[in-house]
């Protein structure tokens, strides 16, 4: 496999001489790439959870829902009167799609029916993302009006209403158990919330200096706005990537950053955009996959912190990427309206274990 | 995860204090949450199911009405994986319920079709309570049930002459014995697989009403008419296969002597040290939570304005779940989690007191930022793993389990 080398801990050689190379040029393969099917920007692409098809939403209001495989675009899905920041697909029903958009509506889609079959609204201004939780029922938006929302789906009432961030929520993820909240919000902020009772459980917020205080409103004091945030597959690390340029990983429950990921040549990977991340664990060696500003998709290695592969075919951002099967296939859409779909080269996949090891997904969801 | 966050002597209660929550759809007379705990069935009085999500604040997932039962529910069980519901009624007929057919769009399915239903088995009266088998749920033969009323033999189980056999259930992890419990106060084992009673033994001179084996298998409670519940400590069923050896030693007798009042239902733990109880009369409305080593009652559950029915622990959500005789509300008692305010802002402490805060000699040292943003990063060298999850939740259940999730109709609600 040759990844053994990898592990060597952080190297300074590369900080410093600016000379970084991607260590697997080959890790993926553009499968296919479409351009020009929206008019406009892409904000966001997701795959479904049975690996069919994908869907990307756009500043043109328009929802589009291509096949995975093929990339023949099946339904384009007409109803928001504004750009759509960010949509996901029901964990439980691939057939079901929720959307967020500028229109301060949130939209459940039927793709086989091609319309819309829910509209959830509450929030005061742009919406900006939504997370389903895995069993389906109860989807989580944040919005710019500073605000976390808790739908319950079945019922289509407001669960409960978290407004603790003074600036717009950007980004939100879920522990895999589904206990925890994590927001993350221009204000520089953090928050774990107990995703039942509402409470707040911990802020995490990085200094730049070693002095000040995180959450009073000194100016000496700068949070960088956090832009996205990931939680690790076993939920235990928080990656979240911050509008300095950095990418950072959390040991949350110790308030510690453990691993500081920079983009090529120590350039930014993010300073304006928010750029989803996310982890590819179907390599031998845990692996962050996020798209940049300027540099196409960036791949490091979790431990060495080291680019390992870049796909870098123009210079403008990538909004979002997203995986299936633990980073198999790889999705990403960028502000000029394109779509690359990678495969992961197959010497790269990680062997499985002895039999026992490995908990093979159990069908306990019906398709 | 939520737990290893919050405050860890509220998690290490083991037993709940407050009244959480009420759910209010129907008239339930029977409750019953599934193996992982996540949700809640209820069986209505009109003899429909409702399932209840915990974690969604009790929404309502699913209604169970199509081909339902029609008169009252007796009793739910659920299979290990979540999948299957089996109920009783008292309209003598026991179904078993199929989730994933839940929640469907009409337009999928033949209309007859409708229905989760995917076995009923009539009997020759009302059904009292029916239990899946522990591992099985799909061997028809496993399904225990008991008629009360009727004169007629239950189709799997042999009844001693003039007791009628009013409860009956597995025994945990294997299911291998059957305990029934008689008119008489008589206790019965039967083998599941030979359904040959094996040891029989007198345990009160009234009425059985509850018979329940604690989740580990350690210990029964009886709760008979004469107004005491027993407890037992069981043999060890497993490994003493000759059914002669076997003591029912009773560890510890429960009553109200005060009152004289019978009680409704009762439950263990997950470890069987605590045992709950309701009471039977209009006049009481609480909840009894008795410490098993000892015997001694610890906590008694306020909060319900009338008399408490069934009564269901939740192991891994620390929730004891009870039914309103009057209003057919469920009441939830559950542990509460102080909100930390200190949460919200990461460099404020709560303090008990004043404290007198000594300056430590670097603290307002300015330092070289590129110096120490250096360091941090030259830290940054431990090993990380990301993938392998905790086995255990911070209250010691099993986070791997697999549990069944039950499908959603996103263009509709349950309750129309």
């Amino acid at each position: 496999m040759g990844l053994e080398g990898l592990a060597n801990g952080f190297s300074d050689a590369t900080a410093k001489n600016g000379v970084e190379k991607a260590k697997f040029p080959d890790l993926y393969r553009v499968k296919y790439t479409l351009k020009n099917h929206h008019n406009s920007s892409i904000n966001s692409i997701k795959i479904s959870p049975d690996g069919s098809k994908f869907a990307t939403c756009s500043s043109d209001t328009t929802i589009r829902v291509y096949d995975l495989e093929t990339g023949i675009l099946i339904t384009k899905l007409d109803g928001h009167t504004k750009g759509i920041s960010d949509l996901e697909f029901s964990p439980i029903n691939s057939n079901i799609l929720a959307s967020c958009s500028d229109d301060l509506t949130i939209r459940l889609w039927s793709v086989s029916k091609k319309k819309c079959v829910k509209i959830l609204r509450k929030h005061t201004y742009h919406i900006t993302t939504i997370k389903f939780t895995t069993k389906g029922n109860m989807l989580i938006s944040g919005s710019a009006d500073e605000t976390i929302t808790i739908w319950d789906i079945t019922s289509g009432r407001v669960l409960r209403t978290l407004a603790a961030h003074a600036d717009p929520v950007s980004s939100l993820c879920l522990t895999p158990d589904n206990t925890i909240i994590i927001s993350a919000s221009y204000d520089g902020l953090m928050r774990l919330f107990d995703l039942e009772t509402g409470h707040c459980l911990k802020t995490l917020s990085f200094n730049s200096t070693s002095h000040g205080t995180a959450t009073a409103s000194t100016n000496d004091v700068l949070n960088f706005p956090i832009s996205n945030v990931e939680t690790s597959p076993n939920g235990k690390y928080i990656l979240s990537s911050s509008l300095d340029g950095l990418i950072r990983l959390w040991d949350y429950m110790d308030n510690k950053v453990i691993k500081t990921y920079t983009g090529v040549d120590g350039k930014p990977i993010s300073e304006k955009f928010n750029c989803g991340a996310h982890f590819i664990t179907k390599t031998s060696d845990a692996m962050i996959v996020s798209g940049t500003e300027s540099c196409g998709i960036l791949i490091w290695d979790v431990q060495s912190k080291q680019v390992v592969f870049q796909l870098h075919q123009s210079d403008e951002p990538v909004f979002e990427v997203d995986i299936y099967n633990e980073g198999r296939l790889l999705v990403s859409c960028s502000r000029d309206g394109i779509i690359n779909v990678l495969e992961l080269n197959e010497k790269y996949i990680k062997q499985k274990r002895a039999i026992g090891t490995s908990r093979e997904e159990t069908p306990l969801t019906p398709a | 995860m939520n737990l290893a966050l919050q405050d860890p002597f509220a998690v290490a209660k083991e037993y709940p204090d407050t009244l959480a929550n009420t759910l209010h759809y129907g008239h339930s007379v029977v409750i019953q949450f599934n193996q992982k705990g996540d949700y809640l069935a209820s069986g209505l009085s009109d003899g429909s199911i409702l399932v209840y999500d915990l974690t969604s604040n009790g929404g309502v997932v699913a209604h169970l009405h199509e081909n339902s039962h029609i008169r009252p529910v007796t009793s739910i069980s659920w299979s290990r994986c979540g999948r299957y519901i089996l109920s009783s009624s008292q309209d003598w007929s026991c179904k078993l319920w199929d989730l994933s057919k839940v929640n469907r769009d009409e337009v999928d399915v033949e209309l007859d079709d409708m229905s989760a239903v995917i076995r009923t088995v009539k009997f020759d009266g009302p059904i009292w309570s029916a239990s899946m088998h522990p591992e099985d749920p799909f061997n028809e033969e496993d399904m225990a049930s008991t008629a009360a009323v009727s004169e007629d033999e239950p189709r799997k189980k042999k009844k001693a002459e003039k007791h009628v056999t009013l409860v009956t259930t597995f025994t945990p992890n294997d299911g291998s014995y059957i305990f029934t419990g008689t008119s008489k106060g008589w206790l019965n084992v039967h083998s599941t697989q030979t359904l040959q009673l094996v040891h029989s033994v007198k345990m009160a001179n009234a009425n059985i009403k509850n018979l329940v084996i604690s989740p580990n298998g350690r210990k029964l409670a009886i709760n008979s008419s004469d107004r005491i519940v027993r407890q037992i400590s069981l043999p060890d069923l497993i490994n003493v296969a000759n059914p002669d050896e076997w003591d029912f030693e009773i560890d510890h007798k429960y009553q109200d002597v005060v009152n004289r009042l019978q009680w409704n239902s009762v439950a263990f733990n997950h470890n069987a040290e605590f045992l709950v109880a309701s009471s039977y009369g209009q006049s009481s409305h609480d909840l009894y939570i008795w410490e098993t080593s000892l015997g001694s009652l610890i906590k008694i559950l306020e909060g319900s304005n009338e008399e408490l029915i069934d009564v269901k622990w939740n192991y891994s959500r620390c929730t004891i779940g009870s039914t309103g005789l009057d209003s057919g509300m469920i009441y939830l008692w559950s542990v509460q989690f102080p909100q930390k305010w200190s949460a919200l802002a990461p460099d404020f402490v709560e303090i008990e007191e004043n404290i007198e805060y000594d300056e430590k000699e670097d603290e307002f040292d300015i330092i070289d930022e590129v110096a120490l943003n250096k360091k941090r990063l030259e830290e940054e060298d431990m090993v990380v793993d990301v993938i392998t999850r905790e086995n255990v939740d911070a209250r010691g259940f099993d986070t791997m389990q697999q549990s069944f999730v039950i499908p959603i109709n996103y263009e509709k609600t349950v309750l129309g």
